[in-house]
């Protein structure tokens, strides 16, 4: 008995020696694991951290990606193929060697190394692929990678490579790339575990040289963008310096012009036939909507170049309303149609620019006028209303279809239906008249069909265009109401 | 420093991942290698590729084959620069 169990205590304990070294083998094996795991992982997270923090190139960029492969794995050499904006061919953008080579090895020299877009592997199925260079000629692997043969000595004599695995870079479904990894010379065939490894890494390197891409595509869309702008900006400023002189050129002789018809209107020239009374005060009118026009065109470019400027004064709304539209009784009987103005008695002064609010009333009742068929009625309306004043012109022309109305006011816009009825207009009088009555603090009216406008006509929608101030906003103060308007203890005070 | 305390020092860096400090112990007992890890600082005396053989079998002794695997893998940029006859048997 005893015998037995001296025999049976060494075995037990060598069992018990055995047992060990296997759970500590094992343990070592999970260990090696998740050594490799969290390798993996650190890796992946410099990458991540090199992207996001990264704004430089797309080839600077891989020179970090490719060193912090090298750096955290065992891979002699990495290098990285994609294809920068507007390239054909797949470029060697950067790449990284073992601790013996010199650093940085950003490829600055474009024809280092290339892939052909229209390699057959390319083309095929096949994620991965590999060639063994330590055994080839010097010229086959140079002909496959496109690179010099000192550069294919390099890879095999400094960088001690003898596979090289080039792995596509995916994103969204599309080939962005390829990376090349050198295997040492006792590596000939590449195992599971390194075959997932490259996979994952690849996964994160094509997000990573896609998004770079794409940033660089956009850079490039957005300089050539910048450029366009400029070129348009330069034209556009040319044009407007071009109105603004030719404007000016014009608005002298206008002048003239309009100052002797109006002295021969006057009877300065002697009596003139009725007939004639009736050419020159049409010629009158036509003159008057030049210089309008003009004024337009040269507020425009004031617009531009922020000399645009509101010169308000004590301004008599209701009489100045009533000398525009007594110059277009003429061409508005000429069309036969019934221009009518309602004026209020007694109306307040307000503090306006009057000359540029005579050249909105102006080109609302003129708009009438034109797109209003014979036998048509135009009705203006200045009234008072609350702490408000408000001026509209309705009628019952072609009116303004629903979808040109959101860019009615809009600079150089013209609806077709207006178009086809005044094929000369310029498109700026209502965006010159919305800007003049913002600037001085009030709001456009506009609607079409014209509300309470003077057709219940369904083909005469009509339209209505207008605006509308606080009377607060623009009250004269006290100093400059004319004697009239001042009430007696002001008046004593002046 | 030189390529063998290179080695050996990729191979101590790797098995410290794995088991801890014990791969600095187990280091430190094998004759002819002077570890400082503090420092950082390894050197390897006498006859130099015998001495990376003994460490990878100091490992091998405790966690059997795949520590070998382990060491090959954490040495293989090094090794792959030096000529045939001079590396280490273990590492081949």
């Amino acid at each position: 008995m005893a015998n037995t169990l001296i025999r049976r205590g060494p075995s037990k304990r060598k069992q018990l020696e055995d047992n060990l070294a296997h759970i500590s083998q094992e343990m070592y094996k999970r260990n090696a694991e998740l050594a490799a795991t969290n390798n993996t992982l650190s890796l992946l997270r410099t990458i991540d951290s090199i992207v996001l923090e990264s704004h430089d190139s797309l080839e600077v960029l891989c020179g970090q990606i490719t060193k912090a492969m090298v750096d955290k794995s065992a891979y002699n050499w990495v290098a990285i193929f994609g294809r920068p904006v507007h390239h054909e061919r797949l470029e060697l953008l950067g790449w990284n060697g073992t601790d013996t080579l010199p650093a940085n090895h950003v490829a600055d020299t474009p024809s280092l190394a290339y892939l052909n877009a229209n390699d057959r592997w390319l083309d095929g199925s096949e994620r991965t692929h590999g060639i063994h260079i330590l055994h080839a000629s010097d010229r086959a692997v140079a002909d496959y990678l496109h690179a010099s043969p000192d550069f294919i000595a390099n890879l095999r004599d400094q960088q001690h490579i003898n596979l090289i695995q080039f792995i596509k870079l995916m994103a969204r479904g599309n080939l962005v790339g390829v990376m090349a990894v050198g295997f040492p010379v006792n590596i000939h065939e590449l195992d599971t575990d390194n075959k997932e490894l490259l996979e994952r890494l690849s996964e994160a390197v094509g997000v990573a040289v896609d998004n770079r891409l794409l940033f660089e595509e956009n850079q490039h869309v957005l300089k050539q963008l910048q450029k366009t702008n400029q070129k348009l900006r330069d034209l556009d400023q040319a044009k407007d310096e071009f109105i603004s002189m030719a404007s000016h050129q014009l608005r002298t002789p206008l002048t003239s012009m309009k100052g002797y018809v109006s002295m021969v209107l006057e009877g300065d020239s002697g009596k003139i036939t009725k007939t004639q009374k009736n050419l020159l005060e049409q010629a009158f009118g036509s003159s008057q909507r030049m210089v309008y026009l003009i004024a337009d065109l040269l507020n425009v470019s004031r617009l531009r170049t922020g000399k645009f400027v509101i010169e308000s004064k004590p301004t008599n709304l209701a009489d100045v309303i009533e000398g525009e539209i007594s110059q277009l009784m003429t061409s508005a009987s000429a069309k036969k149609l019934t221009l009518t103005y309602v004026k209020p008695k007694n109306f307040p002064l307000l503090m306006l620019d009057e000359t540029k609010i005579r050249q909105v009333v102006m080109n609302f009742a003129d708009n009438a006028i034109y797109y209003t068929p014979a036998g048509g009625t135009i009705v203006v309306k200045l009234s008072e209303k609350g702490g408000s004043v408000e001026c509209t012109v309705s009628d019952d022309g072609i009116g303004v279809p629903k979808d040109a109305q959101h860019h009615l006011f809009s600079k150089f816009y013209r609806a077709d239906n207006a178009k086809e009825a005044r094929p000369d207009g310029t498109g700026l009088g209502l965006f010159m008249a919305k800007k003049v009555i913002v600037a001085q603090g009030g709001a456009v009216i506009f609607n079409s069909p014209a509300i309470d406008g003077p057709s219940k006509d369904p083909a005469k929608p009509g339209s209505t265009f207008g605006f509308t101030f606080s009377k607060t906003k623009l009250k004269v103060p006290a100093h400059l109401k004319p004697a009239g308007q001042a009430g007696a203890k002001e008046l004593s005070i002046s | 420093m030189d390529v063998y305390a290179q080695i050996a020092t990729k191979i101590i860096e790797q098995q410290q991942n794995i088991i801890g400090p014990v791969a600095i112990e187990q280091a430190k007992t094998v004759s002819g290698l002077k570890v400082d890890w503090d420092k950082h600082q390894v050197t390897v005396s006498g006859n130099q590729q015998s001495v990376i053989d003994k460490l990878v079998d100091q490992y091998k002794e405790l966690f059997g084959k795949i520590s070998v695997e382990v060491c090959k893998e954490a040495a293989s940029k090094l090794i792959s620069q030096l000529p045939a006859d001079k590396q280490p048997s273990s590492l081949k």
